[in-house]
């Protein structure tokens, strides 16, 4: 079990360095810099000797295996250097945009895995044939709504219609909600749709009938029999659709104008803010490694064919 | 006894009182009066049980014997009410219990069905690798009825599952109760079905085909503890059964269905011996019989060392660990004739025959094919041509999307054979070759029934010409009739065109008819070979013994007249 999480966790590093090596040449080699971004504009009238000194005194001069080392042994010791565009160290703003961008995917990740329960369980347990029909549509619709284009709508309705979220002077949890449904929806689509068909095959295996032949109800059958074989595909794409929550937070954070980990995306793109994206791309690897880590652990604990596995 | 009179004591308390009152009067449990069942798919209705009637006594085992499609597991189905989607009873009454009191089963609705499953009706499924949910301990599918319909508490629920364990002959019960199904045996883990059907002591046991997906030893001990069982009880069975001889073997009577509709029905032993309809008939002289060995022509003797197996060996590793599948394996076979590997689950008779057709290459030992070392001929394409394997489940070995045509013609064009015509019609030969009409060459795999798919198979295998086919469990899917069927059409082939069979199965019937040699594995070693009817009429090897003993065989006739 213990080499098992070491080798995970071995892994897990590998795949950190490599993401942040393939971000540093990228945005290397990518044209234009965080210095011509901020000082290039001719309404600063800095004469290209002066950019020049600037470019040399954040160590952009050197060469580029020099400025991949310095950043590597930065960001290993804990220094993630500092924003061009504002000067201010990175790892204050991480910390500062952090924990409002947390409670907000957090949330909706919430929201999405008791939106998809929902659909999953109306559209096979449901009693009335339409309403299965009707709830098994809903997936494939969800998925192709765009969370930009929802998010205005859900302002659009919900604050200037009808009034209900304020979008001035909105409390904590109030500006938690639109956003959050926002992301929630499109995430929600592709986890129902995956319950709903694993909920089905697990239904038409045999050891369901004769569960049943045994007087079992149907909510007896899901829940006790149904579910925990069926939520083993889910888990997986859980675990994917992390990647799609970070982007989901870039453009509700803009639209709704919180700040947070995606605004500060948004911005430090526009300015070609290199630190700043090192931190972000690397901060979001790591999470998107450690929450398929987790999920790993947890197959053996949810099904116990797996669990041999992990101990060899 | 002991824990038998345990189990009746403990539990007797708590069972309803009117069940044992009931049980002295009248012998009558279940009556089922023309009980037809359709199932409607796109809006046409399809007739699968036509007009069944039937009366099963209390503690007597009715058999209900049928090929596939005969409708046998509908009838139990909606006896239970679990018809799958589609399906409706269309007319008919089942009444469970005495007259006075008896319920229409195909009246009631689900809500009142329920206390009835599992309760007063017990279902012992057919294939038990898959009917245990895999993520719960087997303790808590055993208690999982009692939980259900709300018996005893924590404690006495445990107690009586760890008894029933015991009862159903499990080993060590404590540790058993706290492992999953993927931990425990075929045979174990239909023990534990059976274990769970029992709980609540029903009055009827439905028994779906409960031994088709075992070993022939295992069926054995299984159909034992369910008569035991019976008795024990005074339960009633309804066993379903595709096997004659099984049905023959432990069936007081007997319900030949034949598409829907009751064919004969009397007890076994009147049917057996002296069958009125010519249904019946077919299907018992289809059935291969230990009693009439056939009678095989002699082996040609062009090439007495055809194929030589020579302390063949083979090992799978994982990781540290090595196994060894095959031990020691040795026959000579000449071309022309038929060595079969007979052998349990597990005996190593499929690795042995992929390791003839040069699929793997041996640990130790040689197998020669028409004097060529197979180790090294194997990689070569000529080989291919040489050796051709078919497959036990034909339906997984074709190819779905391709018509049969480009499956029966497919192996030509690795062979270089690129035109299409050609290929066509070098497949059309090999399908009048196995008495497949034309039209079927562009027909997809699923529009064929079982045999057919298993004719479409061996003629994708004769496409080559080789000279040895390994046959794993090539009929063994398949009805009697069917059955039948296909094996006369393998030894006409055998005839024709020179063959040369390796003929692995599990079904010593079978074997008999139609091997001229026969290897005996277990675990791995060849505990017995020679010429079949030495084998069979005086085995040397206990294990071989044991084997002969366990095939199901006719109950003897009472002495009569």
């Amino acid at each position: 079990m213990w080499s098992y999480v070491l080798r995970r966790l071995g892994q897990a590093l590998l795949v950190l360095f490599v993401a942040f090596t393939a971000t540093f040449f990228l945005l290397h080699y990518l044209p234009g810099d965080s210095v011509i971004a901020r000082y290039g504009s001719p309404q600063l009238g800095l004469s290209s000797a002066e950019v020049a000194e600037i470019r040399a005194s954040i160590g952009a001069d050197q060469p580029v295996w020099t400025q991949f080392w310095l950043a590597l042994t930065g960001f290993l010791t804990g220094d993630l250097g500092f924003s061009t565009q504002t000067g201010a160290s990175v790892s204050s703003m991480l910390a500062a945009a952090l924990p409002a961008t947390a409670a907000l995917t957090l949330t909706s990740f919430l929201l999405a895995v008791v939106l998809a329960f929902t659909i999953a369980f109306t559209s096979t347990f449901s009693p009335f044939a339409w309403l299965r029909r009707v709830t098994r549509a809903l997936p494939p619709l969800f998925i192709s709504i765009p969370v930009f284009w929802l998010a205005i709508v859900l302002i659009q309705v919900f604050s200037f219609q009808l009034g209900l979220v304020p979008v001035i002077g909105a409390s904590d949890l109030q500006a938690l909600i639109l956003p959050s449904l926002a992301i929630s929806v499109p995430i929600a689509a592709p986890l129902a749709q995956i319950l709903v068909s694993s909920i089905d095959e697990v239904r038409s295996q045999p050891f369901v009938s004769v569960v049943r032949a045994k007087g079992a109800s149907n909510n007896w059958l899901l829940w006790r029999n149904v579910l925990g074989n069926a939520l083993l595909p889910a888990l997986t794409i859980a675990g994917l659709l992390f990647g799609e929550l970070i982007a989901g937070a870039v453009v509700t954070e803009t639209i709704f104008g919180r700040s947070g980990i995606g605004r500060m995306t948004e911005q430090a793109v526009a300015n070609r803010d290199m630190p700043v994206l090192q931190a972000i791309v690397v901060l979001s690897a790591a999470t998107f490694v450690l929450i398929n880590l987790i999920v790993d652990l947890l197959y053996p604990v949810l099904d116990p064919r797996l669990r041999k596995k992990v101990r060899a | 006894m002991n824990h038998v009179e345990t189990l009746r004591s403990d539990w007797q308390r708590t069972t309803t009182p009117d069940r044992l009152d009931s049980s002295t009067h009248s012998t009558g449990l279940l009556t089922v009066e023309d009980l037809s069942v359709a199932y409607t798919s796109r809006g046409v209705q399809r007739q699968a049980v036509d007009q069944v009637s039937f009366t099963l006594d209390r503690g007597e085992t009715l058999a209900v014997v049928g090929e596939s499609g005969s409708g046998k597991s509908t009838i139990a189905q909606s006896l239970i009410g679990l018809l799958p989607a589609g399906g409706n009873v269309t007319s008919g009454t089942a009444h469970l219990g005495d007259p006075a009191d008896a319920l229409d089963l195909l009246q009631l609705r689900d809500q009142s069905m329920r206390p009835i499953r599992g309760r007063r009706i017990g279902l012992i499924p057919q294939d038990p690798s898959n009917s245990l949910n895999p993520v719960r301990t087997v303790g808590w599918s055993v208690a999982e009825s009692m939980r259900i319909h709300r018996r005893g508490d924590k404690r006495t629920r445990l107690r009586r599952t760890l008894e029933l364990l015991e009862r159903v002959g499990i080993d060590d019960p404590q540790r058993r109760a706290r492992q999953y199904p993927h931990e425990l045996s075929g045979g174990q883990r239909q023990r534990v079905l059976i274990a769970a059907a029992i709980a609540l002591e029903p009055e009827l046991i439905i028994a779906d085909e409960p031994t088709s997906a075992l070993d022939v030893t295992v069926q054995r001990v299984i159909l034992d503890l369910i008569d035991e069982l019976r008795t024990e009880l005074n339960a009633s069975v309804l066993f379903i059964t595709h096997d004659l001889a099984v049905a023959a073997e432990r069936a007081d009577s007997l319900l030949v269905l034949h598409q829907g509709a009751v064919k004969e029905r009397g007890p076994a032993q009147e049917i057996l011996t002296t069958p009125q309809d010519d249904y019946t008939k077919r299907l018992l002289s289809n059935a291969p019989s230990l009693l009439s060995p056939p009678v095989r022509r002699p082996v040609p003797e062009t090439d007495p060392e055809f194929v030589v197996v020579d302390g063949l060996t083979h090992r799978y590793k994982s990781g540290k660990s090595s196994f060894a599948a095959v031990k020691d394996v040795s026959f000579t076979l000449a071309r022309g004739s038929t060595h079969a590997l007979v052998g349990e689950s597990g005996s190593g008779k499929t690795t042995l025959g992929r390791a003839i057709a040069g699929f793997h290459a041996p640990s130790a030992g040689s197998v020669t094919v028409g004097g060529v070392d197979v180790a090294s001929a194997r990689k070569r394409p000529e080989f291919r041509k040489q050796v051709q394997l078919v497959y036990q489940n034909p339906y997984g070995s074709l190819d779905p999307r391709q018509s049969v045509g480009e499956i029966v013609g497919e192996p030509l064009r690795n062979f270089g054979i690129k035109d299409r015509g050609e290929r066509r019609r070098r497949a059309l030969l090999e399908l009048e070759r196995v008495a497949l009409p034309e039209e079927t060459a562009d027909r997809l795999p699923r529009e064929l029934s079982g045999g057919q798919r298993q004719r479409v198979a061996i003629a994708r295998a004769l496409v080559l010409r080789p000279d040895l086919l390994v046959l794993d469990e090539a009929v063994s899917a398949l009805d009697v009739t069917i059955q039948a069927q296909i094996l006369s059409l393998l030894e006409r082939l055998q005839q024709e065109l020179e063959l040369t069979y390796i003929f692995i199965s599990h079904d010593l019937a079978v074997v008999r008819q139609i091997a001229d040699t026969v290897s005996v594995l277990a675990a791995g070693e060849q505990v017995e070979s020679g010429p079949t009817e030495t084998v069979f009429n005086s085995p040397e090897h206990k294990y071989t013994r044991a084997l002969l003993s366990a095939i199901p065989r006719p109950r003897k006739t009472p002495a009569g007249p």
